[in-house]
């Protein structure tokens, strides 16, 4: 009973978002879809894309270094790779942009030295979010990904070499797999990999 | 009943009876930042002893939530910036007329509601802001100009989400008609150095660092940027002299539907047209009194005197919706 009463009230604001789609106005929608909607929606294409495509690279790459290699500073790279959990994505952007923009300190001391004509990529683009975004997310592939390098066990992967394989050899791929897509697709990837483990 | 006790109750009860009488404040709900407002609200206080207190927040939330609470508001005041604002406050239903011979003797027809539901408290120009570096002031001379092929790739703008830019489309299109209008807006984001900024500081900062040579920003941000820096290479210039002036938005005040204190609320409003308030104003905010009367800073005077244009700022209301929709067509983002 508490908990229903508890759940309508979370659920309230959303159900007042809800309804206010009953009152819409076709004229705005139409105008909308004829020159802000296309690029809009084409913006949050390319971020989804870009950025499950760097957080998956970047996430996996490193949890493979710091699970299945050695190398001087991997124990402390183990769990500082896991700071950007800490940084909400919207300070890590004011930060980038603070300090690498067009008119911030880094770029005005290249200029200072190298010229005026002296240009970065610019921060404030398409390449500039998904770059934040990424160094934001990895974390969580990070996590799971770690997780399932050293669940698979280090002996395996040493055995399968001895007997020939490369590094990047057949034993690592398929079971990974199954880990990997939680980080990203969530529930689903999850439930089909139980099926086949 | 004993004297003393007597004497006691008789004390208590005209105590509470002028404290109930102290309770005669005023609440604001404003859209202006803390640290502009205080100044002026404190001074208010000290002088007539009525306590002000108010809320800060973005004002189409203030305005959703008037008109949510409805006549239980405890607003009595809004008090927000652009005339766009106003308007739509007003054609929201949230603001009462409020007729005051005092006002409209103070501010000009042209910086108030026609309707009397709101009143204009201080002016902002926005003009063109250019390099002093690589722009020589003889090369301005209006807004429509810097849509022209030799502004191509050296014009810096905010983002048309801001309702400063959508007031000063809803002007040009008042004065050139749509079509023209949407000429002029098009050159201007085919002249465009790099995407739009969030804010006007953002601008003057891209032109003193020399990422373009000129822009359109609200003069006190201006005189902001040139107080942490004096020797700030940028300068405002003063559009279309000969022609019908420069832009001119406002930060204006309105009495609510369901203020619970109109009396008290108006004697604020009549207060923040005359002499102290609008010297405070333009002092702390940088701006221009709405009431011409009073002089404008020293600081504020010394960037020189200009033409405003004399069209009625509520007209940025009424062709909001049309401004919003053009320049979404015209690609300014």
């Amino acid at each position: 009973m508490v908990t229903a009463v508890l759940a309508s009230l979370v659920l309230l604001p959303m159900v007042v978002l809800v309804a206010a789609w009953g009152d819409i106005q076709a004229d705005i929608w139409v105008h909308l879809w004829h020159t802000q909607l296309p690029r809009v929606l084409g913006n949050t294409l390319k971020l989804a894309t870009g950025v499950a495509v760097g957080v998956t690279l970047l996430g996996v790459s490193l949890a493979w270094l710091t699970s299945l290699c050695e190398f001087p500073g991997r124990r402390w790279l183990d769990w500082a790779l896991m700071l950007p959990f800490a940084i909400p994505a919207y300070v890590l952007a004011f930060v980038f942009v603070g300090l690498l923009d067009f008119s911030g300190p880094v770029q005005t001391l290249l200029r200072e030295w190298f010229g005026a004509g002296t240009r970065l990529p610019r921060v404030r683009s398409t390449g500039g979010v998904i770059t934040v975004l990424v160094l934001v997310f990895y974390p969580y592939v990070y996590l799971l990904a770690r997780s399932a390098f050293l669940a698979q066990g280090r002996g395996l992967s040493e055995a399968a070499r001895l007997l020939g394989c490369t590094p990047w050899g057949a034993r690592s791929a398929p079971r990974d797999r199954c880990w990997c897509v939680p980080g990203i697709d969530g529930n689903a990837g999850r439930l089909r990999c139980c099926v086949r483990v | 009943m004993p004297l003393v006790s007597r004497v006691f109750a008789g004390l208590a009860l005209s105590l509470c009876s002028v404290l109930a009488h102290a309770k005669d404040e005023v609440v604001v709900y404003s859209s202006r930042i803390d640290e502009l407002i205080k100044p002026v609200f404190d001074a208010y206080t000290a002088h007539t002893g009525v306590p002000i207190r108010f809320i800060t927040d973005k004002e189409a939330p203030l305005m959703q939530r008037i008109k949510a609470e409805g006549a239980n508001t405890p607003a009595d005041l809004l008090l927000t910036v652009d005339a766009g604002n106003l308007w739509q406050a007003e054609q929201m239903g949230i603001l009462q007329p409020v007729e005051s011979p005092l006002i409209d003797s103070r501010i000009p027809a042209q910086y108030r509601s026609s309707t009397h539901a709101w009143t204009g408290l201080s002016l902002r120009a926005r003009t063109i802001a250019y390099s002093t570096d690589r722009v020589k002031p003889e090369a301005l001379s209006t807004y429509e100009a810097l849509a022209g092929e030799a502004w191509e790739g050296r014009l810096c703008l905010r983002t048309a989400k801001k309702v400063y830019n959508q007031s000063l489309t809803a002007t040009l299109i008042e004065t050139h008609g749509p079509a023209e209008a949407e000429k002029v807006v098009s050159g201007w984001v085919n002249n465009l150095s790099t995407d739009v900024f969030s804010d006007d500081l953002s601008v003057l900062q891209a032109i003193a660092a020399g990422q373009c040579d000129v822009g359109i920003v609200n003069s006190y941000y201006y005189g902001r940027l040139h107080r942490e820096n004096p020797d700030l290479p940028v300068r405002l210039y003063w559009p279309n002299q000969e022609g019908r002036g420069v832009h001119v938005n406002l930060s204006g005040i309105g009495l609510t539907r369901h203020a619970p204190h109109p009396q008290a609320a108006k004697a604020l409003m009549e207060w923040l047209t005359g002499p102290d308030a609008q010297a405070i104003f333009a002092e702390v905010n940088q701006e221009f009194p709405a009431n011409p009367q009073v002089q404008p800073s020293a600081e504020v005077a010394g960037w020189g005197t200009f033409k405003a244009d004399p069209v009625a700022v509520e007209v940025a209301g009424q062709r909001q919706a049309e401004a919003i929709r053009l320049m979404d067509r015209a690609g300014w983002n």
